[in-house]
């Protein structure tokens, strides 16, 4: 009976044209299953459409039905997030907080005051996904939209090769062996895809394009937006600009959930005067909250650099520290918290 | 916008023209169900309209970055015209990017200004753009005569450039000064005559001094709503340019002093005052650098100068360090303590401070014209030391001169030279020379 309910969908309710829509209604055709048994020619004819319009209109009717039978479990779907391993930040504090790294399939928002290493997270991102499996990593590729121009070729070839050093001193058996040959700063250079957008329509333009470049790169496991807000801040119509966000959020959680990638898009900080008082909050307003799964928010503390994750469904709010390092994103050495520590006293 | 060049169905080019969607970022902008009932058209009709805008919107598709590694022209880096503030920023300016230089007034934000004007004219194995610079001057008179005296000068700060290339630039003809008091003539200044100047190929570096001078002025503390639409107005007009011409672009910033520790958003600061402007412009640049005007001043040959620290408050390639430097007569120059000159004649200073007692009972006035000399050299050692370390100092100056009268007498040439001059005995007497008589 349940099943049954399910498949009752209205015709109103697929994406074709109004017009079309009209015609099917008053030719009697209410739900898409009375649609599905029935040849082009023959739906033609009744409802009188166009042979093209009658063949758009099953196949609308056909893709409905395979995804209303499409549901999955809840155990389906823990058992698939486990096959899916976390893309490590090399911040082995920020690592456990996480849980293992960030999720791919998942959105996460990086926000934060110019130059406390926004980028920096999103370039040391870019390489961790690469790093090959038999060293814990998941080997995939990178496709990055930088916005603000701060993508620096120079800085990739550090972090890259801090990364390649790392994983080199890491090897113990012929599998490694073999796989370190193949992962080098050239290799991971080439992994990375770079998409520079210089406004907001060109970015929308880009997300729009990017279905079908993910469909010809299956390997691409991450996705970067650096970053989201600078597009967006010089906006006078903010309806507009909220409708165009919502559109871009609905976007990205279609291609993080359909082809497995983990999405990370950067923030920028913006004072809000509230009873007088100033304070700081992501940019792009109340409703893009809802778009990330994760949010992570960079800041400084006296000379320390800190993470906090201050929304997540699967993690408490945490701070951790952090540094960079001219090597990348790293985690402070506890010699180094004690000695900060005792400056402080 | 021209419909027809789309590749599409002509079917669909009928459909958008009677929904008269007028523009590109029209047609992107609407939602996709609301572009069915704007056009009439199936969801797959649609799919395919969205496709070719985007597509004609890409300018390149996703770029592998390994194929950037090897671009030159995208590597290139624009030199300040000193070897060691270049390390400091990784071989200078980037060539896209808006780059910020605040300070202090008389921290030496122009000096450094009208040294990258000089610079970017260079051959580019030599830092520089082969091209001009544009100087955007918001609150001063452009100084000219500074400018000048840079010029000449240019021998003695570019010593790695062969001289006749030097001489063969004709700089003063390649800066382009416009004087901009307002925002309104500024913004006519950046959309009209700029880009023509930059589409031409006539410069490539374009300086604002100041930004903080307009946004500043013209508005009062209740308009800031109003002042950071046009502060973002003015920065997106900035990034434009410096994307279209790959040109560097070099705002210059006042400061403002923070009250202790009333907020530390932008990092640890080693002085009292910020950037001015505030977070909705410092989310706009690239690379923020610092000049601060230390307390203490270097002296290299005969002159000295206050010292300055360049630091790089952020930048997505740089660490978070700094390295100080004086400003000179032939420009901007750092130093480091073992090329400095000023830092030898200490040690000849003090032997001659000791030979002058020795012979004090028949002082004769050629001796008593060296220890003169000398009592001068050992102050800027002294200085010269003093204001590299707050720690104590032990000196033994003896033993630095004798060294150095050793390695005088058996110098000629240009090392000769420079001995002289360090230990400041130019113009005596060869014969006078303490190397000559007393050993």
């Amino acid at each position: 009976m349940t099943m049954k309910m399910k498949m009752q969908r209205t015709v109103t309710g697929l994406s074709l044209s109004p017009s079309v829509k009209v015609k099917l209604v008053s030719a009697g055709f209410q739900f898409t299953a009375d649609l599905l048994n029935l040849k082009p020619l023959q739906l033609s004819k009744e409802a009188g459409l166009s042979q093209q319009e009658a063949l758009e209109v099953l196949q609308a009717a056909r893709t409905d039905g395979d995804r209303a039978g499409a549901g999955l479990t809840a155990l389906e779907l823990l058992q698939q997030e486990d096959d899916i391993r976390s893309i490590v930040t090399f911040c082995s504090q920020l690592d456990t907080v996480l849980g293992g790294g960030l999720p791919v399939g998942k959105i996460t928002e990086v926000c934060g005051a110019p130059g406390v290493g926004k980028t920096q997270l999103c370039l040391q991102l870019a390489v961790d996904v690469q790093v090959p499996p038999c060293f814990g990593g998941i080997g995939g590729q990178v496709i990055y939209i930088d916005t603000e121009g701060s993508f620096l070729v120079q800085r990739v070839v550090d972090v890259a090769t801090a990364v390649v050093r790392h994983c080199s001193q890491l090897v113990e058996d012929d599998e490694q062996q073999i796989a370190m040959t193949a992962f080098t700063v050239e290799s991971i250079l080439s992994n990375i895809f770079l998409v520079r957008c210089h406004d907001y329509v060109e970015l929308l333009a880009e997300l729009h394009l990017l279905l079908d470049f993910l469909s010809n790169h299956p390997k691409v496991r991450l996705l970067v937006i650096d970053s989201v807000a600078f597009p967006f801040r010089q906006f006078d119509n903010l309806s507009q600009r909220s409708r165009l966000l919502n559109g871009i959020a609905q976007q990205l959680i279609t291609l993080a959930t359909k082809h497995c990638i983990s999405v990370v898009i950067t923030n920028q900080m913006t004072t809000r005067l509230r009873g007088g008082q100033s304070q700081l909050v992501p940019a792009l307003g109340e409703s893009w909250g809802h778009a990330p799964t994760i949010r992570l928010h960079l800041y400084w503390e006296k000379s320390q650099r800190l993470a906090t994750i201050f929304k997540s469904p699967g993690h408490m709010d945490t701070t951790v520290q952090y540094q960079i390092t001219s090597d990348g994103f790293r985690d402070v050495e506890l010699a180094a918290t004690k000695e900060t520590g005792s400056n402080c006293c | 916008m021209n419909w027809d060049q789309l590749e599409l169905n002509p079917r669909i080019i009928v459909a958008v023209k009677r929904a008269k969607l007028k523009s590109i970022s029209e047609v992107l902008c609407v939602s996709g169900s609301d572009l069915q009932r704007l056009t009439g058209l199936s969801h797959s009709d649609v799919q395919h309209l969205l496709t070719a805008v985007s597509t004609t919107c890409r300018r390149h598709p996703p770029t592998p970055v390994i194929l950037l590694l090897h671009n030159q022209e995208s590597n290139l880096k624009l030199s300040l015209g000193c070897r060691i503030l270049d390390q400091l920023l990784r071989g200078g300016l980037p060539v896209v990017g808006v780059t910020e230089l605040s300070g202090e007034s008389g921290a030496g934000k122009t000096q450094l200004a009208l040294q990258l004007c000089l610079s970017v004219q260079y051959p580019t194995q030599y830092g520089g753009l082969n091209s001009g610079a544009v100087y955007v001057c918001t609150e001063d008179l452009f100084p000219i005569r500074r400018l000048q005296q840079l010029i000449q000068e240019q021998t003695n700060l570019r010593t790695d450039v062969p001289t006749d290339i030097i001489h063969s630039l004709r700089f003063s003809d390649s800066i382009y000064i416009e004087h901009a008091a307002d925002l309104e003539s500024l913004q006519v200044c950046l959309s009209r005559r700029i880009p023509l100047l930059l589409a031409r190929g006539l410069v490539r570096l374009l300086i604002v001094d100041s930004v903080a001078a307009l946004f500043r002025s013209e508005f009062q503390a209740s308009d800031w709503l109003e002042r950071n639409k046009q502060m973002l107005a003015f920065s997106s007009a900035l990034h434009h340019l410096s994307r279209e011409f790959t040109t560097p672009v070099l705002c210059i910033n006042q400061v403002s002093d923070v009250f202790s520790g009333s907020d530390d958003t932008l990092g640890p600061r080693s002085s009292t005052v910020a950037p001015a402007l505030g977070l909705a412009w410092a989310n706009q640049l690239m690379v923020r650098l610092m000049f601060l005007r230390l307390q203490r001043t270097v002296a290299r040959g005969d002159q000295t100068s206050a010292v300055r620290r360049l630091e790089v408050m952020f930048a997505p390639h740089l660490a978070r360090e700094g390295q100080d430097a004086g400003i000179w007569r032939e420009g901007v120059q750092a130093y480091d303590i073992e090329t400095m000159p000023g830092s030898i004649p200490l040690s000849l200073l003090l032997l001659l401070f000791l030979l002058g007692p020795v012979s004090s009972e028949t002082v004769n006035p050629m001796v008593q014209d060296l220890i003169s000399r000398n009592a001068d050299f050992a102050t800027q050692l002294y200085r010269a030391v003093a204001s590299r370390t707050d720690d104590n100092v032990l000196l033994s100056p003896f033993t630095i001169s004798v060294g150095l009268l050793a390695l005088l007498s058996a110098s000629n040439g240009a090392t000769r030279d420079q001995l002289v001059q360090g230990l400041t005995m130019t113009g005596l007497d060869p014969q006078a020379l303490p190397g000559k008589s007393r050993m």
